[in-house]
């Protein structure tokens, strides 16, 4: 009887030992997988992040890691695939409310600031959890655009954190008085002195060239005239004229070059420090990253 | 207590242990290892990278640390992602205990150095290497390939010759040198006969232009003094006949430097596909 308790033993034996021999590494286990995907979001490894959150998918569908997945692809820049990986959370996830709020933050980080207001003010996609957040966002997305308009700075600065209002203060007085160049009037300044124009664009140099070349080729055209040479006095004329012409179409180009640089600078400003902010929404990412 | 009684215990005890996985504990990793270097040798980089990282982040004792990283490196380097490549070079020195390991390993940083251009990283490491470990035959090797790939090949035949194992591409790149075109001789031709430097390394139609402008705005300007015609002949002169002649001397030496650069691209084209020794 012993000898076959025994025997019986040792194929349990086998068997364990054999199974452990056909097993899934331990490394690939799901905790493990989770552990070693919020590892590769931590260090900026989203692509390979993204890839085991997906593997993860297929065979746990969990709301956190499809959560995870969709942000990982944000940070790669593939923004409709994260916009679709947020809305399949949009019902019945108990992070519903956390997919809607980033599904509106990737509508801002891809730039598209009006699809971004119009959805924030719908109430399905602002979840009364972070409508704070929501808000701040939206205003701050408000000294973006360029068509909208603010009215009332005190309600507008009020909007925001005691920490932010200095700062908000100084971008509203930017949107409001921004730095800018009138095309119109660059190209009439050259039109009466050549190189002016370019000279109140902050383009010094040119402004120089295109007076000194505009400036020899009339004296000359009117040193020609003067002794009765006008076949060489109109060409010089004609010279100085397409320099004087150039001067004055330059200009209006160039106060259109400072007043996109200068709109340029100033929205990345704001883009800097939005990302600063965190866009005065929740961290999601602590969800996953433990 | 019998014996038979002691050894059923003995294999519940057994079997219990092994129930819970820890009796084969470095096991995963090592099978984790050999997977990575398997995806590695089929030329699945991508997949080799996450697995290596998988298994660093797995292994506490980092008992292979240097070994990972130097792979993650090679395969970053394999996909051209070189920089990422450098990054990981220099974890993996953090990790590598002996002279010998540490020393490869800041040789395949320096390669990777030297295929992706950064000439003076490249020569600044150099340096360190050889104040490092004092073995400056290896350390001119590499700066000769430094050089050949920065186009610059009387350095790099100079540095290849002190080293033992570049003598045969130091002696095929002084055949080169003989061939290039000389510069300075190129540029001394065009000032003095403007257009003759760019007929010299085989642009006869740029040539021929250069030289009928040259002439034609030079006698302009010429002709305007001489007939007091002061400003026009100092607008023409400027403007014109200088812009010229300034454009016939950077055009030489333009044509001749590509044409020097031509040889030197058919020597590293050769030497990637024919050389034994080492490449970057």
């Amino acid at each position: 009887m012993r000898f076959y308790r025994f025997f019986f033993l040792l194929l349990i034996l086998a068997a364990v030992v054999r199974g452990q021999s056909k097993a899934v590494n331990p490394l690939f286990s799901v905790p493990n997988r989770v552990k070693f995907a919020s590892h590769l979001y931590k260090t900026g490894d989203y692509i390979r992040a993204f890839d085991e959150y997906r593997a993860l998918l297929t065979g746990t569908p969990d709301d956190t890691l499809r959560l995870a997945a969709g942000l990982a692809l944000r940070n790669l820049g593939r923004f409709d695939e994260a916009e679709d990986y947020l809305q399949g959370l949009f019902f019945f996830s108990r992070l519903k409310d956390y997919a809607k709020t980033e599904f509106l933050k990737t509508e801002f980080i891809r730039g598209n600031y009006s699809g971004f207001v119009n959805l924030s003010g719908e109430s399905f996609y602002s979840p009364d959890t972070f409508s704070v957040g929501i808000k701040r966002l939206k205003y701050f997305t408000y000294l973006i655009l360029q068509e909208t308009e603010i009215t009332d700075s005190a309600e507008f600065v009020s909007g925001f954190a005691e920490s932010q209002r200095r700062v908000i203060s100084k971008f509203y007085s930017v949107k409001k008085r921004p730095e800018r160049k009138d095309e119109l009037l660059a190209a009439v300044l050259s039109a009466v002195i050549p190189g002016a124009g370019k000279i109140y664009t902050e383009d010094y140099s040119d402004g120089i060239v295109a007076f000194i070349f505009s400036g020899l080729f009339y004296g000359l055209a009117a040193h020609n005239f003067a002794v009765a040479k006008n076949a060489k006095g109109a060409l010089f004329a004609g010279i100085g004229l397409f320099f004087h012409a150039g001067s004055v179409y330059g200009s209006a180009t160039s106060a259109q070059i400072y007043n996109a640089q200068k709109r340029f600078e100033f929205e990345s400003k704001l883009i800097e420090y939005a990302e600063k902010e965190k866009y005065f929404l929740p961290d999601t990412e602590k969800l996953f990253i433990k | 207590m019998n014996k038979s009684l002691f050894a059923e215990i003995s294999i519940f005890v057994f079997l219990f242990i092994i129930g819970h996985g820890n009796l084969f504990a470095g096991q995963p990793l090592k099978s984790q290892l050999a997977f990575a270097d398997s995806l590695f040798k089929s030329g699945n980089y991508y997949q080799a990278i996450t697995e290596y990282k998988r298994y660093l982040f797995f292994d506490e004792d980092s008992s292979a640390a240097g070994y990972c990283f130097s792979q993650i490196a090679e395969s970053y380097k394999a996909g051209g992602f070189y920089e990422k490549a450098e990054n990981n070079f220099r974890e993996a020195m953090k990790f590598e205990k002996s002279i010998n390991a540490q020393k490869t390993t800041e040789v395949d940083l320096i390669r990777t150095m030297i295929l992706s251009r950064k000439t003076n990283c490249a020569l600044n490491e150099l340096d360190t290497f050889e104040n490092k470990f004092g073995d400056s035959l290896i350390a001119d090797y590499w700066r000769g390939w430094t050089y050949l790939l920065n186009n610059q090949p009387e350095l790099a035949s100079f540095y290849f010759n002190e080293s033992l194992a570049g003598k045969e591409i130091s002696e095929r790149l002084n055949k080169i040198i003989s061939d290039e075109y000389p510069l300075f001789n190129i540029k001394l031709m065009s000032y003095i006969l403007p257009g003759s430097g760019q007929i010299y390394t085989g642009h006869y139609f740029s040539g021929a232009v250069s030289f009928a402008w040259n002439a034609l705005f030079g006698y302009m300007t010429v002709k305007a003094f001489q007939d007091r015609r002061i400003v026009e002949g100092l607008l023409i002169g400027d403007l014109l006949w200088l812009r010229f002649y300034k454009g016939n001397i950077q055009n030489a030496e333009r044509f001749a430097k590509e044409k020097n650069i031509k040889l030197v691209n058919q020597l590293i084209e050769n030497l990637q596909n024919n050389y034994k020794g080492k490449k970057p």
